[in-house]
Order: C-alpha cells, then structure tokens, then sequence
C-alpha cells in the first residue's frame, strides 16, 4: 500500500516537475517571439524610411536616364535615315567620343550618387548631338557613328542598371514586390519558372529548384553537384527545405493555389515571392520580362521577350500567307489519354495551336477538360496531337480507337492515322509555359502546317522526339 | 487507477509532445538542441529563428484542429445521441470547401479571401441544415438526416467543380485534403478565437449536457431545456468547426476517434470527458502532424492521411478490449 502511495507521489512529482518545465520552455519561446517581432517590425520602419528617402532622390535621376534612353532610340532611327547626308562628320565622332569621357565620369560618380548636374549636361549633349545627325552623315562613317552609339547605350545601361535597385514589380497578384537589392539566393518553384531563370542568364543566382526542373541540362548537373538543391514538389512545396536555403527571392505562378499562401508566410520573414502570369502567350513573355526586372538582368530580358515576339511574328506571317490558300485544319491536342483531356479556349497551348494554323477542335471549352468519345466524334478533328507521357503513336491510335468504337472512321485523324505523339524535351517545351514557346510553336506548325517550315508531309514522323525528329533552322 | 495513469499520461505528453513538434522536421539542424538554446537566451540565426516559428504556429495549428473537433464531435455525439455523429455530420465540410471552390472559381487565391469563404460557406450549409430540421421537427433524427442529405448534395457540387476547374485548383489539394503546413498565423489567431470561447460555452453547459443521456424526459424533469440546449450545442460545435476547417481543411476522424477513446477509457461524464476528450484529439494531430514530417520530409502529406491511419487502430483496441470486459 504504502509503496504504491509513494509510486503515486513519484509520479505526481514528475508530472508537476514536467508541467513546470514545459510552461517555462512555452514562456521562453512565445517572449522570444514576440520580442524579435518587435525589433523586426522597428527595423523594418527604418528600412523603409531610408528606403522612401533614397527612392525619392533615385526617382529624379531614372526619370532622365528613361528620357536619355529614350532620345538615344530615336537618334538610332535618325542615323539609318541619315544615308545621304555628308556633312560633320569628324565633329559629331569628336562629340560622341567626349560624351563618352563624360559617361565614363558620371559611371563613377554615379557610385556616390551625385549625379544629377552631369546628367543633364549630357543630356544638353546629347541633344545637340541629335540636332547635328538630323542633318549631317557619309554612307561610310555612319557604321562608326552607330558603334559608338551602341557604346554609350552599354554605358547608359550600365548606369541604370545600377539604380535598378530597389526593384520594384508588379505581380500576377496586383502587388508591388519589393526586391531590396539584387537577389543571389532564388529559388524557382517550377521547371518553366526555372527556365526563364537560366534562359536570362540567372543561372549562377539560383539556388533551389523544384523536383521536375530538368532544363537546360545545367540544372540537372548542379542539382546532381549540390549547388542547386532540389526543393520537392513545387506544387506543395516544403516550407522548411526552403527556409534553409535563405532565400532572397522566391519566384512561383499565379496559377498554383499554394503558391499564393506561400507568398504570405513567406513575406513574414521579409523574402519576397513573385507570382508570374501565366494564363495565355502573352503572359508567358510578361514573365520573362518581371523575372528579368527582379533579377538585375533586364537587357538579357528585354531582349530574349523581343527575340520571342519577332520570331513568332514572323512564324505567325508566314503560317497566314501558307493557310489563305490551304485552309486550317481541326487540331484536337489530348494531353492525357485514361481519362481523354484535351485543351480548350483559354490557355497557352490553344494559343499556339492557333498561331500554328490549325483550328482548336474543342474552342468551344474552357481550360483543360476531360471529354467522353461523343465529344471527340463531334469535334471531328483532321489532326490530333498526344502529350501523354511514354506512349507511342501507334499505341495511342489503338487506344483512341478503342475510346470512340467503330465511329472512328467519322473522325478523319483517326481514319488516316493523324496521330502525333510527342516525347523527350519537346514535350516540356510544349506543356511548360516558358521560354522554349518558340520551339513549342515550330513543333506543332511542323505537325499541323509542315509546309510552313519547308517540309514534305510525309517527314515529320508520327512520334515526334528529339532522337526521331531534328528541327528544321 | 487505470483511469488516473491514463490522465497522467495525457497531461505529461501534451507539453512533451509540442517540444518534440518543435524540434522535428526536414531541417535536422533545427532540433531540441535548438531549443534549448532558446532556453539558455543564446541568439539564433535568421534562418533557425523562421524555422522555429513556422514549426510553433503548424504545431498550434495541429492542437486547435485537434481541440476544436474533438469536442465538437463530443458535444454531437452527447445531444444527438448517436455514437457515429461527428462534426462534419451537419455539413460543415462539404459547405466549406464549396466556399473556397467558389473563391477559386471567381479566380481569388489570397489566403485570406479563401480563409472567409471557408467559414461563410461552412456556416451558409450549417443554416440551410438548420432550416431544414426546423421544417423537419428538431430531433436528433432529422437533424442527422438532414444534415447527411445536404452533405451528400453539396458534395456532388464540390466534386462537380473540382473536375470542372481541375486546372484552377493546382497546388489546392493541401487544402481540400486537411493539411496544417501552410496554415498563416493570422489565420491560427482568427481561429483559435471562437474555438475557446465555444469550448468554454460548453464547459458551462456540461452539467445539463450530462444529464441528456439519462433521455430527454429524465432530463426535462431535472429542470432542463432540453431543445434549447440541443440548440446551443449544434450552434457551439457548428462555429468552432468552421473555424478549424477554414484554418487547415476537413481533417478527418478526430471528431470522432477522439471523444471515443477518452469515453472508453474515462466513461460517460460529460464534466470529465470534455477535458480529457480535448487533451486526446490535440495529443492525436499534433502526433500525426509530427509522423508526417518524419516519415515524408520533403512531400507534404496531408494530415487526415495519418490521423485515421492512427486513430482507427488505437480506437478498435479500446474497443475489443471493452468488449472482453462485458464479455467476461
């Protein structure tokens, strides 16, 4: 009896001895929060003041470099109008040549950032120097005269991309983000983000990637070496597994649910998250241009959306002239087989295959849907197009047979054997949202349109990867 | 005596549990060593000091779950009588996620508007089942009955737009599957608010509520209102359930495995059974939650996968052996 009493004391002094511990350990841990809340949220008011302070006086000078940009645009127009004009020369070089001395001074100056008496003396130069081009040029100097243009734009670009921080964006979500300085630990949450990323020279920044981002090669080579870490799934990703790589830019899509919510917590511990637009082809080159501004590689951006814009203006001219005499033909694009889904009106994929020439068999739904085999009956496709993951054309054509029953030979893909499987890294490049569009675009005006391209029908093959299939230049 | 080792187990491992919540998870450099160094007052570094607080507010997130089911789930199961009854019986889930797939329809996806939608749409269901039952007659029959239909009918809408808008709902699962990784700490305060404040409701309430099981006419004849108090608590429970499933989705089986366990192993005292029920089902998905950052530490697993996973079996055992008692 007397044992059990004192089991029992024993007992009741532990629990008691336990308890008290625990409470201290809660007590320690909510007042250690709350005091590094308070010490944060000061130090962030002083951060944003001398941020506000400093922006102000930044404002003035990137209005004059825009101006500047700006002139310098229309100057370059100027110089190939300017082919017969002979006079001046020498002088405009000699000008140019001192506008240049003055840029390099103001690049150092501008380091201390006291610059705005020598930026509107260049700019007072710069517009005399306009005046004088307007009227004045030989057919052979004006090579020199564009060099040397060019070479201030590198100046000027360097100096603007040295007040490209703070950078601020504007997100899918409507919201200014705030990159305080240009960010060296990012971390990508998807493979199309991760592309952008490397396809603008972000590369040596990145420090966390998805599970699935595989391209470029690079990506899987340092993942493999452990300069990237892989941070799982990236439509769930791990919070902890990203903490730990102190990130100071997280990139994500608008798309993704979770990322939103990550977007929250993470701006608690003050890293800012981007949510790219990734709805149509448009928001696509919209992305590679705010990654570009978030990541201090504007020009690289700049650049690869204006490569990415010409290129699919000059496929699109060219897809038109070739189907006002040859018609469209219905494209049905299945990116799954068991259950059929196909892509309808509204996203990216419909986009392309409207560039491509063809018309989309299923415009007339919304978003990626899974259909039943009266549905691919009624939609009668001429060309159909499979995305499915390791699945051969012919396999893929017994399978959609099997789907709508004897009513295939209404459905003239079917009735000729119009079915493309595609595999390797063409198909990332077709189901991503990211800068291998154009590649996209060619792959599927090559299956639709190959004529386009310069190609007999017959050569592009049924499966369509990178070992069966080389695109044409 | 039994029953006395089993409360000095639960009380002992609640606060040990949550130090083990704070110490575990994918990044084994933050662990109880960390904490101890909070203890002593040493300085953390940036990156460990926002580990610690996500891991604190996850492992907060995981206790209210786990309080404010359990005890609605008791208090059901008590005025219902029905030992099958469990929170999400009068519809809350279903209205719910309906609220936040409509959030997601219009195309908001700030975790705050789908934090709202959650508890409006959670509460728009609860009053539409309210409504019906009071057409119905207001006894535990129908509002069961009622509350299954409208489940089931809200369910069909749910399912419906989740394979209508399956390219919307990207990265959504965590929700619609109950899950506490990416629960924001505005969303633990706004919760935990109601979830308390109905549990103390009910604490008040807990000598009538002891007394419905003897019947509703025993009960009316010790003086009390039995409708209205069948009232309060639908009410109570309703409120506090919306506030957990907006907070981490409709994390299964604790509404009912919790209040079991503490009923087979203290008895039929609601005054007893609500404490130890509330200490079971937070003890159960704090528990959970640190079993799925052990077992999966990069994939985020929801957390209903391993609360019925683990309760079930704890639940059948208590019960055989229950069983083998009055058998023998």
């Amino acid at each position: 009896m007397r044992a059990r009493i004192s089991i029992l004391g024993i007992i009741a002094i532990l629990v008691s001895i336990l308890i008290i511990i625990s409470s201290f350990l809660s007590y320690y841990v909510i007042s250690l929060s709350t005091r590094y809340n308070e010490l944060r949220s000061s130090l962030n008011k002083e951060v944003s003041d001398i941020k506000s302070s400093i922006s102000n006086a930044l404002d003035d000078l990137s209005s004059l470099l825009t101006k500047l940009n700006t002139t310098l645009s229309s100057l370059a127009k100027n110089v190939t109008s300017l082919r017969t004009e002979t006079l001046k020369i020498h002088d405009i070089y000699q000008e140019i040549q001192e506008l240049k001395v003055k840029l390099k001074e103001l690049n150092e100056s501008l380091r201390e950032r006291a610059t705005l008496e020598d930026l509107r003396e260049l700019m007072v130069k710069v517009d005399r120097l306009e005046s004088m081009l307007s009227n004045a040029a030989t057919i052979s100097d004006i090579d020199k005269i564009r060099s040397a243009i060019d070479e201030i734009r590198e100046d000027v670009s360097k100096l603007s991309s040295l007040m490209e921080f703070p950078a601020e964006v504007i997100d899918a979500s409507g919201e200014v983000v705030v990159i305080p300085s240009k960010p060296h630990r990012i971390v990508s949450l998807l493979p199309s983000v991760t592309e952008i990323l490397f396809a603008i020279g972000a590369n040596e920044q990145v420090v966390g990637v998805d599970e699935y981002s595989n391209y470029p090669p690079e990506v899987v080579k340092a993942v493999e070496e452990g300069r990237i870490v892989n941070i799982g799934s990236g439509w769930y990703p791990n919070i902890e597994k990203i903490l730990s790589l102190s990130p100071d830019l997280i990139i994500g899509v608008d798309s993704v649910v979770s990322h939103h919510t990550l977007k929250e917590i993470f701006s608690r511990e003050g890293i800012p998250l981007i949510l790219l637009p990734d709805k149509t082809l448009n928001d696509v080159i919209t992305s590679i241009v705010i990654v570009g501004k978030a990541t201090g590689h504007m020009d690289e951006a700049a650049k690869l959306a204006q490569e990415l814009r010409s290129e699919i203006s000059n496929l699109r001219s060219k897809v038109m002239e070739y189907v006002s005499t040859h018609g469209k033909p219905r494209v049905a694009l299945i990116v799954w087989l068991n259950p059929v889904w196909v892509v309808g009106n509204n996203t990216w994929l419909n986009d392309l295959i409207t560039l491509a020439g063809g018309i989309n068999a299923f415009i007339n739904v919304s978003g990626w849907v899974s259909i039943n085999p009266e549905a691919l009956i009624e939609a009668s496709p001429d060309i159909i197009i499979v995305t499915h993951t390791g699945i051969n054309s012919s396999n893929a054509l017994k399978m959609l047979k099997e789907f709508v029953g004897d009513a295939y030979k209404q459905i003239p893909a079917l009735r000729h054997g119009e079915v493309y499987c595609i595999g390797g890294h063409y198909l990332d490049a077709l189901i991503r949202p990211g800068p291998r569009v154009v590649q996209a675009l060619k792959i599927l005006i090559a299956i639709i349109n190959p004529e386009v391209l310069g190609l007999k029908p017959g050569e592009v093959p049924e499966d369509v990867n990178p070992d069966t299939f080389k695109m044409p230049p | 005596m039994n029953k006395k080792l089993f409360l000095a187990l639960m009380i002992t491992s609640l606060p040990l549990l949550i130090l083990i919540s704070l110490g575990v998870g994918t990044l084994t450099t933050v662990n109880i060593n960390t904490l101890f160094k909070v203890l002593l007052g040493l300085s953390l570094t940036k990156s460990e000091k926002a580990v610690i607080t996500r891991r604190l507010v996850r492992t907060l997130a995981a206790m209210i779950v786990g309080f404010g089911l359990s005890y609605s789930g008791l208090s059901l199961q008590y005025i219902l009588r029905n030992p099958l009854a469990e929170p999400y019986i009068i519809g809350l889930a279903s209205g719910a996620a309906l609220g936040v797939l409509t959030t997601y329809l219009i195309g908001l996806a700030h975790p705050l508007y789908v934090f709202i939608s959650a508890i409006i749409g959670a509460l728009a269901v609860f009053l539409i089942v309210l409504s019906l039952t009071t057409i119905l007659g207001f006894n535990p029959p129908s509002i069961i009955i009622a509350g299954i239909a409208v489940t089931y009918s809200i369910s069909s809408v749910n399912i419906f737009l989740i394979i209508k808008l399956l390219s919307k709902v990207k990265g959504a699962f965590y929700w619609l599957f109950g899950s506490v990784a990416y629960v924001l700490d505005y969303q633990l305060i706004y919760s935990s608010i109601p979830v308390i404040a109905c549990c103390l409701w009910l604490l008040l309430r807990s000598r009538e509520l002891t007394t419905l099981v003897l019947g509703d006419e025993v009960a009316r004849a010790l003086g009390v209102n039995v409708s209205r108090i069948r009232a309060e608590v639908i009410v109570c429970s309703a409120i506090s359930t919306a506030a957990v499933v907006a907070l981490a989705g409709p994390v299964g089986f604790i509404g009912l495995a919790a209040p079991w366990i503490a009923r087979l192993t203290i008895g039929t005292d609601f005054r007893k059974l609500l404490p130890i029920s509330v200490l079971t089902g937070s003890i159960m998905c704090i528990a959970a939650d640190v079993i799925i950052r052990v077992s999966s530490p990069i994939m985020e697993v929801p957390l209903t996968a391993i609360t019925s996973f683990m309760g079930a079996p704890i639940l059948i055992y208590l019960l055989m052996k229950r069983l083998g008692w009055s058998g023998a």
